[in-house]
């Protein structure tokens, strides 16, 4: 499936493992932000059909992330993974605009029945 | 006499036909036409008698190459092999007939014996062929049914692929339809990780083995991709040439799941996901083998009273904790080249990375993300570190090495982290070597109890003493309580030791009694543990009047952090003591938080105030207001008060200001052995008398 995935997250091996999960559900076409502003730049450029996003921090700054991302295209589609998974930080990001949330560590089917959701 | 099978030869020429004939006379049973239509029309009736179909090309009214084409196109008549007899030897010729469904080809003028064994080869592979069609037909639709498998069949020939009935339930139906049509043409419905493979698996014309599987993903619908073995069968009957292909799909979606689920539990932690202890062993164990001259770090690390947290916000926090803390350490040590970390079991986590890794930015880090979890609570990891230099060395020593100073680390103020080194070697080698010695040393004796005496200032005289335990290792000497002592209250061994010093001082009483010395009362210390020993009354009387002692003589000294923690054994071990007539005495009275409430609500005898953390000298005016108004309120309550640690001068005088005229201290007489002391009350009584005689 041709979709185009975006990846931010700053740790290496986290957005490893969402590539080897994409991949096993056939979504070849990913790419990937490690900062926040590259995140803001290579969204704009790319323009991904799926967004996922790591919150860290459960402080304003992800969040904050999200919402310029959202500001750039109302439309997107944007998913929140976190190792944080309070209902107030999830309740938040959804509030604000995410389609959807998932905490990690996360199983592989969840995650492809999150975008494949998402994407169709 | 039993044919082998129905042959129907159709040719016009009847010369041909009845060699065939006799050449087939004994063996098969044999129908003739002389022109197609005649064939079809027996073809019709005896289809599935058929076992083969001798047809020569050039026939009037119909010629071979529509008889061909009419039994290719027909379903039930397909299978039936055709041997075409043709004069021509044209390449494009035979591939005409070929194309339009022809088995065999054979040219005129026909070699007899060849013809024959050609003819009993086709028969054979057809019957079983046929055999196989009749009996799996039932047999699919009964495996259709029942497993997660669908057949397909491909035939060699005619280049088609016929898939069984139930692949709906498996596959969609384009995946039918591009299948029938292109067979193994499948690149849209394979995931591209598998593709090679199934490229490989699929190229049928090329195969050499007869059997080969593969497990591959295939696309069920839209979005979703199932495992699915694929088991192929190839049918090389006569000669070699290929018949039929039988390929199995079948879905193992469930049994890969299961597996990697298995595979997955043996490995990794269930909460957290990251590898577990097990995991963990192996992989350090591998990494220090293939890096020999590099250095590594073995961390253990975990929260800083973390039960606390699921008492306070419930179980499902404390493992969301856990789940983000190995996240986080998950995902720093997964950037280095050379680490391996696991979750040992509730908040404790090992790691073991290179050296060359910056430690003090992976803690820094490790902190912040703690930090900053949003929690009312404060989560302070704990570390221990042990640097891995000797290789040949034991994973589990290097973790308790990393253990251990882990544990030293939290006997900090700052309970934040330690390195394993020489210093605390030495320290855990000999709590190691206390431990396996104390009962050996408690059997042969090697545990003195000293005396320490108390004074009465005003009357200038010895008005009892405090047992105190030493113990005198016979390579080692005199070893201070202050290491022994809190490791035997840490493993329970304290209160075989605190009956031993009852033990001794009731003896040494008896004696006294025996030999005329003067009989002071001596304070025997209690442990907290020893509450918890529900025989410990018992035991005491038992021993105090095994040795007939009189009550009166013997006194027990309890510390009074221990008021607090354990208040109600300790009310009802006091209570119970004063019934039996013993005195009992607060020890470290003052220096704990509850002072008044201890007093409040417990029963005791006899305040001991620890000098050592009030003024040296009267000049310090609150300290001693405060030290007054103790002494005071305690003799309004009818308690005595006994001031300990006295060393200094200074701290007597205070003392006498203060009304306070019991001591205990450096000052007056050190703790010493029980000789030394019944020499002290001796010399004091001679002095006594001596004084009642001037």
């Amino acid at each position: 499936m041709n979709e185009k995935i975006l990846i931010i997250d700053d740790a290496k091996f986290a957005r490893k493992v969402l590539k080897h999960a994409l991949t096993d559900g056939n979504y070849t076409n990913i790419v990937e932000a490690t900062t926040a502003k590259d995140a803001l730049e290579i969204f704009e450029k790319e323009q991904p059909e799926l967004t996922l996003l790591d919150i860290s921090l459960p402080d304003s700054d992800d969040l904050g992330l999200l919402e310029k991302l959202l500001a750039l295209n109302p439309q997107a589609k944007i998913v929140i993974c976190s190792a944080l998974g309070q209902n107030l930080i999830i309740e938040n990001a959804i509030k604000m605009g995410a389609k959807d949330f998932i905490t990690k560590p996360f199983e592989e089917k969840i995650l492809l029945e999150i975008v494949n959701n998402q994407l169709h | 006499m039993n044919k082998e099978g129905l042959i129907l030869i159709v040719d016009d020429d009847i010369s041909s036909t009845k060699i065939l004939r006799h050449l087939f006379r004994d063996i098969y049973e044999i129908e003739e036409a002389v022109n197609g239509q005649d064939a079809l029309a027996i073809i019709e009736q005896k289809a599935d008698a058929l076992s083969a179909i001798i047809l020569d090309v050039y026939m009037p009214v119909m010629d071979g190459y529509t008889v061909l084409e009419r039994i290719s196109g027909n379903e039930k008549w397909k299978n039936i092999p055709v041997i075409v007899m043709t004069s021509e030897s044209a390449v494009e010729s035979d591939q005409k007939l070929f194309d339009l469904g022809a088995h065999q080809i054979v040219h005129k003028p026909i070699n007899a014996g060849i013809v024959k064994k050609q003819i009993h080869n086709i028969v054979k592979a057809y019957e079983k062929h046929k055999d196989f069609i009749q009996i799996s037909g039932l047999e699919r639709t009964l495996i259709h049914n029942t497993t997660n498998t669908f057949i397909c069949v491909y035939d060699f020939h005619k280049k088609t692929a016929e898939l069984g009935d139930n692949y709906q339930n498996f596959v969609s139906a384009e995946f039918q339809k591009v299948f029938a049509q292109y067979p193994f043409q499948i690149e849209n419905y394979v995931l591209p990780k598998n593709l090679e493979t199934a490229r490989h698996f699929f190229d049928v014309e090329h195969k050499t083995e007869e059997y080969e599987e593969i497990e591959i993903r295939l696309r069920v619908d839209t979005v979703h991709y199932k495992w699915f073995k694929i088991s192929m069968l190839l049918n090389n009957e006569g000669n070699g040439y290929r018949d039929h292909a039988v390929i199995l799909f079948t879905d193992i979606e469930k049994e890969v799941e299961a597996k990697e689920k298995l595979t997955f539990m043996a490995m990794n932690d269930m909460l957290t996901h990251i590898p577990n202890m097990r995991t963990f062993s192996i992989h350090v164990r591998k990494m220090l083998d293939e890096n020999p001259n590099e250095k590594f770090y073995m961390l253990t690390m975990d929260l800083y009273q973390f039960n606390l947290v699921n008492k306070l916000f419930g179980y499902g926090e404390g493992d969301a904790i856990l789940k983000y803390f190995a996240t986080k350490i998950q995902e720093l040590i997964e950037a280095y080249d050379k680490g391996v970390y696991c979750r040992m079991a509730s908040d404790i986590f090992y790691a073991c990375f290179s050296e060359q890794e910056d430690l003090q930015e992976y803690l820094r880090v490790l902190r912040a993300s703690l930090r900053s979890y949003p929690i009312k609570f404060e989560l302070r990891l704990c570390a221990g570190i042990y640097i891995i230099e000797d290789k040949s060395e034991n994973v589990e020593n290097m973790i308790d090495c990393a253990t251990y100073a882990r544990n030293e680390a939290k006997r900090g103020l700052l309970h934040e982290e330690q390195y394993y080194d020489e210093h605390l070697r030495e320290k855990e080698y000999f709590e190691t070597m206390v431990i396996s010695e104390m009962e050996q040393a408690l059997e042969s004796e090697q545990f003195e109890v000293f005396l320490q005496p108390q004074y009465d200032t005003f009357y200038e005289k010895m008005i009892g003493s405090e047992a105190l335990i030493r113990w005198n290792h016979p390579q080692k000497g005199y070893l201070s309580p202050g290491i022994f002592i809190p490791l035997f209250e840490q493993n329970g061994f304290i209160t075989e030791l605190d009956y031993y010093v009852l033990k001794v001082v009731c003896r040494t009483i008896r004696s006294w009694s025996d030999r005329g010395i003067e009989v002071l009362p001596v304070s025997v210390n209690v442990s907290r543990c020893d509450l918890y020993d529900s025989n410990l009354i018992e035991r005491i009387l038992k021993t105090v009047n095994a040795y007939q002692v009189p009550h009166d003589m013997v006194e027990f000294e309890i510390t009074e952090s221990a008021f607090i923690s354990e208040k109600e054994l300790l009310t009802e071990f006091t209570v119970n003591l004063r019934k039996e007539g013993f005195r009992v005495l607060i020890d470290d009275f003052g220096s704990g938080y509850s002072a008044l409430n201890s007093l409040k609500d417990i029963q005791v005898d006899v305040l001991k105030i620890d000098i050592k953390f009030l003024p040296a000298s009267i000049k310090e005016a609150r300290a001693s207001i405060i030290l007054k108004s103790i002494i005071e309120m305690a003799q309004k309550l009818g308690l005595d008060v006994i001031a300990e640690g006295v060393e200094q001068k200074e701290q007597v005088e205070l003392l006498e200001t203060l009304c306070c005229d019991k001591v205990q201290g450096f000052y007056y007489a050190r703790p010493m052995p029980i000789a030394d002391y019944e020499e002290k009350v001796q010399s004091n009584n001679r002095e006594k008398e001596h004084w009642g005689n001037e």
